[in-house]
C-alpha cells in the first residue's frame, strides 16, 4: 500500500495531510489522481474545513473495508456513534460534501440517518427542520395532499 | 458563475462565525436560518453586525440527494414528504426512490405486456392488484405503506383431510376469489387443515401474521360456534396455539369461557378472516407450518368456503 501523502485544502484554506489511500476514498480525488498522478495538493472549493475534517475521519475509518462479520459489526457501531455527534443541519452539510466529493458510503449513511430522523414527521415539521420553503399555492398543496391522503391517514398507526 | 458566487458567500459566513468563535455553524439560530435562501444580499442586523445569508441546505441540495434520503424512508413516509415542496415532490416521484421500495425480483412478478409510466406506478400496481404466482397456487402483492411482501396460499396448497373425497369437500369456482378453485366444506366430522410454506417469498427482518380467509354458509353448522384450535410456528420449533371462531360463540352467557377465542373479522374484499398467529421472518430461509383443527366435537360440520391462508406484516397495536 502506498504511503504517499496528499494535502487536501478546504474552501476556507484549512489543509489536511492524509495518506493517498484515504484521499482516494473521495472519488473526486481518485479521478484527479488518475488523470495526473503527480498531484500532491488538491484544493476542494465547495467544502469547508470543519466539514472536510469529518469526511476525512469517516474515510480513515473506512479505509480497509474488511469482509469479516466482526469487522463489519465494528464499523457499523462506529458509524452509529459517528452520526450521533451531529445535528441535522450539520448532517445536511455533510451530505452536500459527500455528494460533491463523491463518497458513496458516507452519502448513504447520512441519508439513512436523516431518513430515520424525519420518520413520522408532518410536512410542516420537515419544512421547519430543514428550512425548506413551501412553494405550493394553497390549491396545489391541497391537491398533493389529496393524492396522498392514504399516507396521512395511516400516519397515526405506524408499522413496526 | 453562480457556483463561485455561492462559494464566496459561504466562505464569508464561515469566516464570520469563526471570527466570533460561534460554536460552529451547526447552531445557526432560527432567525438566520429563516433568512437563508430568501435573500442573497448583505443584511445589517439590529446589532450592526453584518450577516451574509446563504441558501438553506435544502435549497442547494441537489434533487438526487433528496431522492437518496427519501429512498431510505418508507413508501408511506415518501408520500407524506411529497407535500413539503415542489422539489420534494419531484424528488419523491423519482424512479430511484421507487426502485428501492420494489422487491429486487419484481420484474419476474409483473407481466411483460404491461407498460408502466414510472416505477412509482408499477409499485402501486403491485399493491392494488395481486399477482398469481407458482401456477396460480399463490397470490403475491405488496403492503402499500411499507412495501413489504404479502402472500396468500390458495386452498389447493393446503393439506385438507378428506379434501379429495367429493362427498365431504368440493372444489368450486367463485367469482370473488382470486384463485381458480376454492375448497367448500360439505360435510365432515373430522375437520383438519394443515399446511406449510417457505418464508422465501416474504420480506426478511419482518414480523408476520397469518390469517385463514373464508366465508360461511347458513352459520357454518356444527363448526361456526365451536372454538377451533389453530397453530402456527417455524418448522422444527414448537408452534403457538390459540383458538378461533368461524362465526362466534352461540351463547353470550358463556362469555367467560370464550373470551380467549379470536373472533373473525370482515375484510374489505368481502371475505372473513381469523388470525392463526405471528412469527418473525428473520432471513427468509425458514419454513413455516400451520394447522386449523376441530376433531373434538362429534357433530357433522358444513357451510365453510376457504379461499386460503394469507401472510402479511403484523400491525402494531
Amino acid at each position: 500500500m502506498s504511503s504517499n501523502k496528499i494535502v487536501l485544502t478546504s474552501s476556507d484554506g484549512e489543509s489536511f495531510e492524509v495518506e493517498e489511500v484515504v484521499a482516494r476514498k473521495l472519488q473526486i480525488v481518485g479521478h484527479m489522481l488518475e488523470d495526473d498522478c503527480v498531484i500532491n495538493e488538491i484544493p476542494l472549493q465547495n467544502v469547508t474545513g470543519d466539514i472536510l475534517s469529518m469526511v476525512i475521519e469517516y474515510c480513515k475509518t473506512h479505509v480497509d473495508e474488511e469482509e469479516s462479520e466482526e469487522a463489519q459489526t465494528k464499523l457499523k457501531t462506529w458509524d452509529e456513534e459517528f452520526m450521533k455527534k451531529f445535528d441535522i443541519k450539520t448532517l445536511l452539510q455533510i451530505i452536500l460534501a459527500a455528494n460533491y466529493l463523491n463518497v458513496k458510503g458516507l452519502l448513504d449513511l447520512v441519508s439513512q440517518t436523516i431518513a430515520d430522523t424525519i420518520k413520522d414527521y408532518t410536512p410542516e415539521q420537515i419544512r421547519e427542520v430543514f428550512g425548506v420553503e413551501n412553494d405550493y399555492t394553497e390549491e396545489e398543496e391541497a391537491e398533493v395532499r389529496k393524492e396522498n391522503a392514504w399516507a396521512f391517514d395511516e400516519a397515526d398507526t405506524p408499522k413496526p | 458563475m453562480c457556483g463561485q458566487h455561492y462559494t464566496n458567500h459561504l466562505s464569508i459566513i464561515f469566516l464570520y462565525y469563526k471570527r466570533i468563535d460561534f460554536p460552529k455553524y451547526t447552531r445557526f439560530d432560527q432567525r438566520h436560518r429563516s433568512m437563508m435562501g430568501q435573500n442573497h444580499g448583505i443584511i445589517e442586523s439590529s446589532g450592526g453586525e453584518i450577516v451574509v445569508p446563504g441558501p438553506s441546505p435544502f435549497d442547494v441540495l441537489p434533487e438526487d440527494c433528496i431522492s437518496n434520503i427519501i429512498s431510505f424512508t418508507s413508501p408511506r413516509e415518501a408520500c407524506v414528504a411529497a407535500s413539503v415542496s415542489k422539489t420534494f415532490e419531484s424528488a419523491v416521484n423519482s424512479d430511484s426512490v421507487w426502485d428501492k421500495f420494489l422487491p429486487p425480483d419484481y420484474s419476474s412478478l409483473v407481466s411483460q405486456s404491461r407498460v408502466f409510466a414510472s416505477k412509482k406506478e408499477l409499485y402501486f400496481a403491485l399493491c392494488h392488484n395481486h399477482v398469481l404466482i407458482e401456477d396460480g397456487k399463490k397470490s403475491f402483492w405488496l403492503e402499500k405503506a411499507s412495501g413489504k411482501r404479502c402472500i396468500m396460499l390458495s386452498s389447493k396448497e393446503l393439506w385438507i383431510t378428506w379434501g379429495s373425497s367429493p362427498e365431504y369437500w368440493q372444489w368450486i369456482s367463485v367469482p370473488e376469489s382470486r384463485f381458480e378453485k376454492v375448497a367448500e366444506l360439505l360435510n365432515v366430522c373430522w375437520f383438519e387443515i394443515r399446511g406449510k410454506t417457505s418464508t422465501r417469498l416474504l420480506s426478511p427482518g419482518t414480523r408476520y401474521s397469518a390469517y385463514i380467509v373464508f366465508k360461511t354458509n347458513d352459520g357454518c353448522p356444527g363448526l361456526g360456534h365451536l372454538p377451533v384450535e389453530v397453530g402456527l410456528g417455524l418448522v422444527g420449533q414448537e408452534s403457538s396455539k390459540r383458538f378461533i371462531y368461524f362465526v362466534g360463540p352461540r351463547d353470550r352467557r358463556r362469555g367467560r369461557e370464550t373470551r380467549d377465542v379470536t373472533k373473525p373479522e370482515q375484510r374489505e374484499d368481502g371475505w372473513m378472516e381469523a388470525e392463526l398467529g405471528e412469527f418473525f421472518n428473520e432471513e427468509s430461509c425458514d419454513e413455516i407450518e400451520f394447522s386449523v383443527i376441530e376433531i373434538k366435537s362429534p357433530s357433522w360440520k358444513s357451510g365453510l368456503i376457504i379461499q386460503g391462508i394469507e401472510f402479511r406484516p403484523t400491525k402494531s397495536p
